[in-house]
């Protein structure tokens, strides 16, 4: 299964290349992504969660009068949540990983020679490959989740959708020559908590995934 | 009739929504239950009276009902006391104020105190100034609150009753 998503992936890609028949630029990324639930806030002794993000992708020229792009790009990225649990004396990490399928359309606004100011926005879906919830030894629960047995996410007690999208709000940065600094802003359409509302979470609609990255890239 | 007027007196209103799972020996499971350390324990449950506030019975259907006076209940909430590695139940029976001590020991991983002075007793949640438990109570189990006692009120608990007598 997850093999043929990567390959339904690539073949999009490649797809979208012939399509266009423009001057492609394939480009690698990487680098820190923290992560959070949506409707967490320090009240709820929550902290983000630092992962990390690798990921290729393309830039396909859209406009020979401006410079505008869209950029298809596959990226293996973990995100998830961390709970500081005084009481118990430890934390509670909720890690989850995907691959995940950006498509951003980006406006390069180009400053002297060499350098460019990159800005975006675009969409996202994620296929979940791994999932765990872990915790400093010492917890066993955290609000009815026996953290102690190292659960997934996505078995029925908190019942993650393997499936993710959402919405890349902003990606923004700066480029010289090759080189790339960017940073990304995504936020999740579905709760990560279908099965079993967190009492950390005002709402059992909410607890989606939100990220926020930062790359350093580099385009061939 | 002791069932209707007690239908009478209960606020439907004020019930908590909260649905227990009974696990197989029909005990009910806190669904938020997150693990409370040893140390918090003994940082701010230890060396503490409680007095007890309110208490909620929790029927076998996992719903809890509240009960508001003491008259409705056919024996009187306890009062608490939590030494280092003793505990003191302050009881009141028999028209006479008596206490029970017995060591107890606290189990973090299911928030468990356990202890021949009580029957079950699982901490919910703690701070320093409120605590609340499952605890069994005569026939049924309840989810009750107690708050943190002033030392003249554990002097005055402890003064005015006498060991009780196995």
């Amino acid at each position: 299964m997850k093999v043929r998503l990567i390959l339904f992936s690539l073949l999009s890609f490649l797809a979208t290349c012939q399509i266009t028949g423009q001057q492609l630029k394939p480009f690698v990324k990487g680098g820190l992504t923290i992560g959070l639930f949506e409707g967490t806030d320090a009240s709820n002794e929550s902290a983000g969660h630092t992962g990390l993000n690798l990921g290729a992708g393309i830039q396909i020229p859209l406009s020979k009068s401006h410079p505008t792009f869209l950029e298809p790009a596959l990226v293996l990225i973990s995100k998830g949540n961390v709970y500081d649990v005084s009481k118990a004396g430890g934390r509670v990490t909720f890690n989850l990983w995907y691959f995940e399928t950006q498509l951003d359309f980006v406006y390069r606004w180009k400053i002297g020679t060499h350098w460019r100011i990159p800005i975006g926005t675009g969409l996202y879906g994620a296929y979940g490959i791994s999932s765990k919830v872990s915790a400093t030894n010492g917890i066993t629960w955290f609000q009815g989740i026996h953290v102690g047995k190292s659960p997934s996410m996505f078995d029925d007690e908190i019942g993650a959708n393997r499936w993710d999208a959402g919405w890349r709000v902003c990606t923004f940065g700066a480029e010289y020559r090759q080189f790339a600094l960017r940073c990304d802003f995504e936020i999740g359409f579905f709760s990560q908590f279908r099965n079993k509302k967190l009492y950390a979470l005002e709402k059992k609609s909410q607890g989606a995934n939100w990220a926020f990255s930062l790359n350093i890239g580099y385009s061939f | 009739m002791f069932g209707m007027l007690t239908q009478a007196t209960t606020c439907e209103d004020d019930i908590p929504k909260q649905n227990y799972i009974m696990n197989e020996d029909k005990v009910p499971q806190e669904p938020y239950l997150t693990t409370i350390s040893s140390d918090y324990f003994q940082a701010n449950v230890a060396r503490h009276g409680w007095k007890w506030k309110g208490s909620w019975r929790i029927g076998e259907d996992g719903i809890s009902m509240r009960y508001y006076a003491t008259n409705e209940w056919d024996f009187m909430p306890n009062d608490l006391y939590f030494g280092t590695d003793s505990m003191t139940v302050f009881l009141y029976k028999q028209d006479c104020n008596l206490r029970r001590t017995d060591s107890y020991t606290y189990d973090a991983a299911n928030n468990l105190i356990k202890s021949n002075a009580i029957v079950y007793m699982q901490l919910t949640d703690a701070d320093s100034l409120n605590i609340t438990f499952i605890e069994r109570l005569g026939n049924y189990y309840y989810k009750s609150s107690y708050e943190r006692m002033l030392p003249y009120e554990v002097n005055a608990r402890w003064n005015g009753s006498k060991p009780e007598q196995q």
